[in-house]
């Protein structure tokens, strides 16, 4: 007995330390963080961890919600936990949370990275961080709102929260053929050169921008962000966005705290594509919401790999629909039931009726129609 | 190494092909090489023909090599200024700016037009964006849309003319099935014509519509057409239906044409009802045949489809028997066919614009046969004349047929490859992967040589070299692992390249067998004139060889003894054979075929296959020209057979005959 089970492990054990083929299989199954663990145990193993890990090129997206008793937020607990399950090697990481536990820390973020630096744990910017691999970029936004689709599920409805805690992280991992450049402006930075280093001018590639400016409410703030906007405007660039609360981004440090900047993400490469419409002010029904999302449908961008963004305005939501709730989230499950939603309420939006395709691309030609309040800016991205 | 390689640079500019529209565009605002004038409603515009024909269906049906420059072309009714202007500076520049105002009248311009690289998704985007809270003008817009379809009917073609280039994809396939077929049975095409035309004639004669249900609702909607001219407003959508799923109406231009044809005829004595419903189904059956590559231009194919209606008249008349009015439509026919192209041309434009007029002036004539002929001339023409530009439209579609059917093959065949290089690039990838690994592990153990080292050496070198290099156990190991490895993957390597050699000389190998058959079939086709041929001088010969012996009743009954059942002799001898006396017949002519140099492997089977030739040869004393289309019909493998089996039955009636005039003498 013994001998044959001796013997039946043995055989395994030649399989696994010797075919590639069969290890490699079995890997396609292990999520990312567990790959790089089982990565260190030989040299076969190792290998086929690294094909394994070049294959998984895709994006995913992680979400928590619910009110919590604990001081973190929730998301960040959950996400701990989701990280181990995921199976792409995050390369650009967009977070965004509602400020109902968040922004007590974050609000007095720098005093508090200040008063005590070895109080790491307690700080969840740098949690997020240590969770996150270090070459991933991190994009951090906090709203008055989130939309979230639960993670793991494109299928299941999406949720707006308006109040109450959520969050979610959306993960890219490298991509062939598109590449994702974060950037971050404030008053001192924004220049020419600044904006063709992050791929937003003279970048003939580039598909879709989101963005997302902070406190620009603020004398000269206006005139920032039309100057970030104007050549965007002109483009025939897929740009959605908003106004948010706060970020925390990879590097705030290059200006004083309360100052105004913008965030955001660019994404370039000739496989993407992508649409949006604007729910306008005057959209008060579901059924008008949802004929406005059914132009969406038009653009015929495909549904396997894209993501949904839904920018709306705080002012929207049950306000706006009688007390209903998940009205506009609703509308755009009914009409793409595979897609997820992520997106969040915030205090403007940022975006405009086009269609960036292929071979086509379709879009207002107004200079300054871009910036809205009081509306949402519904998005479908397609990554190739 | 590097300096025997051969170097090739490629220079591609990305800013060419907008540059050389922009250029184009300057010309036409300076009216520079503008070869082309459109008038639409009272604009008129100048433009060149070949940007036109390459942005839009619609023009590039219309504007041929043929025509002469500086023509003029007047669009349809139902493409209006507001709308052909957006849509000419987007052919121009790439760009088209939607307003309020003008997104309606574009769209229905480019959907007349056929304007390419034109998604029609936008519309779907804008359309409720701009007519969001008003709903009823765009319902309006439609109904206005409807009444300015009944105005022109040429648009109409133009746009029926479109859809079948998108339904020709979809309904072309059983058409080239149907080649496909004809060639495989190594019919010559003609007969495939034939064939069709019969299939189709008789469908006619039980019924047209129980051929195709939806003809019918659209001859009741073309005897509406008699008295009103909106009518058109009803055709179109039957056209449409019938596109939908008839494989007959795989051509809804001709079908259009058709619809006029009728119009026409409804007008005439009932008697050409029948004559006039032929060409509705010709030009229908045979424009699939001819669409075929083979005839390119405008012309030759006019021709061929007047070659194949012959067909189709010939095909039927045994059905039918020939009346009058066939035989003078034959005529005009003919008369027709040798018109030159240019009034041809006239024409089309003339049937483009002013459809309706000439219908009306069709019905002029004075007695009943000359109405008729009258009639009869007028559809005929017609049908030609319309036939120019669809045609050449339709050999457009034939081309990208071809196109689809290359796009397959060079499909299939850069499949392999692309398969193979997916697998390539893969297995570099993992090949990459352990070059390096192994690369990696030279340098990690230290060892005092490349990887190139290792594997290229011969393995008594290799032995030598680890002989004279002092290596550790490991190093050892590590250096036969990589060798192993490295002889692995070129092994590997080696063996893809031979199944793609393989698969290449397979490719040729079928390329040849293909090309023998077709030779093996021609033959086959020859050799089947050749036995006719035969047949009929020996029937001849058999005729008068009876006439001068002036045998007795006793005498041809001892020659229908021993002749062979398969000379037409014994037909003439013994009329009616009954199937014992064949069988006899049989016996004896196996029995003598023993004697001849006929083979006797399998006397049974021959016997049995004999009977059956003797049956068909019993019936080949009937008019030729069934024989003839029996013998093409057949299965290529009986008739090959049948073929075997009469050369030595010719041998063997020779023989006979000339024995018995030896005796004779």
């Amino acid at each position: 007995m013994e001998g044959d089970n001796i013997l039946g492990e043995s055989k395994a054990g030649y399989v696994l330390s010797n075919v590639a083929e069969v290890v490699e299989r079995i890997l396609t199954f292990v999520p990312t963080k567990n790959l790089f663990r089982i990565a260190s145990v030989c040299r076969l193993w190792r290998n086929c961890a690294r094909r394994v890990l070049r294959t998984r090129q895709r994006f995913t997206w992680l979400s928590a919600s619910g009110s919590s008793i604990y001081e973190e937020h929730v998301l960040l607990r959950s996400m701990a936990q989701d990280l181990e399950n995921i199976c792409l090697l995050p390369q650009t990481a967009l977070v965004m949370v509602n400020h109902e536990n968040f922004s007590g820390s974050v609000s007095n973020r720098h005093r508090k990275a200040r008063r005590c630096e070895e109080e790491v744990e307690s700080d969840p910017v740098k949690k997020l961080k240590r969770l996150l691999p270090r070459s991933c970029d991190i994009l951090g936004i906090v709203t008055p709102g989130i939309v979230v689709t639960p993670s793991g599920s494109p299928n299941s409805p999406p949720q707006e929260h308006e109040e109450g805690e959520a969050g979610y992280s959306l993960l890219f991992s490298a991509m062939d053929g598109i590449t994702i450049r974060p950037f971050h402006f404030c008053k001192k930075t924004l220049s020419e050169t600044a904006m063709e280093e992050a791929g937003l001018i003279n970048n003939p590639d580039l598909k879709v921008v989101l963005l997302f400016d902070y406190d620009t409410y603020k004398s000269g703030g206006g005139r920032f962000l039309k100057k970030l906007l104007e050549p965007l405007s002109q483009s025939n660039v897929l740009i959605v966005g908003g106004q948010v609360e706060d970020v925390f981004s990879i590097n705030t440090s290059c200006c004083s705290p309360g100052s105004f900047g913008a965030v955001g993400l660019t994404f370039s490469g000739s496989k993407i594509q992508g649409a949006s419409v604007l729910i306008e002010q005057g959209i008060n029904s579901p059924k008008a919401a949802e004929a406005t999302i059914q132009r969406l449908k038009a653009a015929n961008i495909p549904e396997k790999n894209t993501m949904g963004f839904m920018f709306a305005c705080v002012g929207r939501g049950h306000n706006m629909y009688n007390d209903q709730r998940n009205v506009e989230a609703d509308a755009f499950r009914k009409i793409f039931s595979n897609i997820p939603l992520l997106g969040f309420f915030g205090n403007g939006e940022i975006g405009c009726d086009r269609i960036v395709k292929e071979n086509y691309t379709l879009s207002e030609t107004d200079a300054d129609g871009l910036q809205h309040s009081f509306t949402t800016v519904m998005s479908l991205v397609h990554f190739g | 190494m590097e300096s025997s390689k051969s170097f090739k640079f490629t220079f591609q500019s990305s800013v060419h092909s907008s540059h050389v529209l922009q250029c184009l565009n300057e010309q036409r605002k300076k009216d520079l090489l503008c070869d082309v004038t459109i008038v639409v409603e009272t604009q008129s515009f100048r433009a060149h023909r070949a940007v036109l024909a390459s942005c839009s269906d619609y023009f590039s049906a219309r504007v041929s090599s043929h025509t002469p420059e500086g023509t003029v072309i007047n669009l349809p009714d139902e493409v209006t200024s507001e709308g052909f202007e957006p849509l000419l500076d987007f052919a121009y520049t790439s760009k088209l700016i939607f307003t309020k105002e003008n997104v309606l009248e574009i769209r229905n311009c480019a959907s007349v037009l056929g304007f390419k690289n034109l998604d029609k998704a936008c519309f779907d985007f804008l359309l409720p964006k701009f007519f969001d809270s008003s709903r009823n003008t765009s319902k309006v817009q439609k109904k206005c849309c409807k009444t300015k379809c009944c105005k022109s009917r040429g648009a109409e073609l133009s746009l029926v003319n479109k859809d079948d280039v998108i339904d020709e994809d979809k309904s072309l396939p059983q058409p080239s099935q149907l080649q496909l077929k004809a060639k495989e049975t190594s019919c010559p095409p003609s007969v495939a014509i034939e064939d069709v035309a019969k299939g189709c004639y008789s469908g006619k004669d039980t019924d047209y519509s129980l051929l195709c249900p939806k003809y019918r609702k659209f001859q009741i909607a073309c005897g509406k057409e008699r008295s009103c001219l909106d009518v058109c407003d009803s055709t179109p959508m039957s056209l449409d239906k019938t596109d939908d799923d008839c494989p007959l109406s795989c051509l809804p231009c001709s079908s259009n044409e058709d619809c006029k044809e009728t119009f026409v005829c409804n007008k005439t004595p009932p008697i050409d009802d029948e004559d006039s419903l032929l060409p509705e189904c010709c030009p229908l059956n045979s424009g699939p045949c001819t669409g075929q590559p083979s005839f390119p231009t405008c012309n030759e194919s006019a021709h061929s489809i007047c070659d194949s209606g012959d067909l189709a008249k010939r095909g039927m008349s045994p059905h039918s028997g020939i009346d009058d009015a066939e035989r003078t439509y034959m005529e005009f026919r003919d008369d027709q066919s040798i018109e030159q192209r240019s009034t041809e041309e006239i024409e089309v434009a003339k049937q483009l614009t002013f459809w309706p007029d000439s219908c009306q002036a069709s019905p002029s004539g004075l007695g009943l046969v000359a109405k008729a002929s009258n009639c009869l001339k007028s559809w005929y023409l017609d049908p030609r004349a319309l036939e120019c530009p669809f045609m050449q439209n339709f050999g457009a579609v034939g081309a990208q047929l071809h196109d689809g059917e290359g796009g397959s093959t060079s499909q299939g065949s850069p499949y392999l490859p692309s398969n193979q290089s997916g697998e390539d690039s893969d297995s570099f990838d993992t090949e990459g992967d352990s070059e390096s690994y192994s690369s990696e592990r030279v340098c990690e153990m230290a060892l005092p040589l490349s990887v190139d080292q290792i594997v290229s050496l011969s393995r008594n070198d290799f032995q030598q070299m680890l002989k004279q290099q002092c290596l550790t156990r490991e190093q050892l190991d590590v250096v036969h692992d990589i060798r192993r490895r490295s002889k692995n993957r070129i092994a590997a390597r080696r063996c893809r390249k031979r199944k793609l050699d393989c698969i290449q000389n397979l490719e040729c190998e079928i390329e040849k067998l293909r090309s023998e058959r077709e030779k093996l079939t021609a033959e086959r086709i020859k050799l089947n004139q050749m036995k006719l041929k035969a047949w009929q001088s020996y029937s001849g010969l058999y005729e008068r060889v009876c006439a001068e012996a002036a045998l007795k009743p006793e005498q041809l009954q001892v020659l229908a003894k021993y002749s062979s059942p398969d000379c037409p002799l014994s037909a003439f001898l013994c009329p009616s054979p009954d199937s014992q006396s064949t069988a006899a017949h049989l016996s004896r002519a196996s029995d003598l075929s023993t004697h001849t140099c006929c083979s006797r492997a399998k006397p049974p089977f021959k016997s049995s296959m004999e009977n059956t030739v003797a049956q068909s040869s019993s019936q080949n004393l009937l008019p030729l020209g069934v024989v003839e289309v029996q013998s093409r019909t057949c299965p290529p493998d009986a008739s090959a057979f049948e073929k075997s089996e009469s050369c030595s039955m010719v041998n063997l009636s020779t023989d006979l005959l000339i024995s018995k005039h030896e005796t004779d003498k």
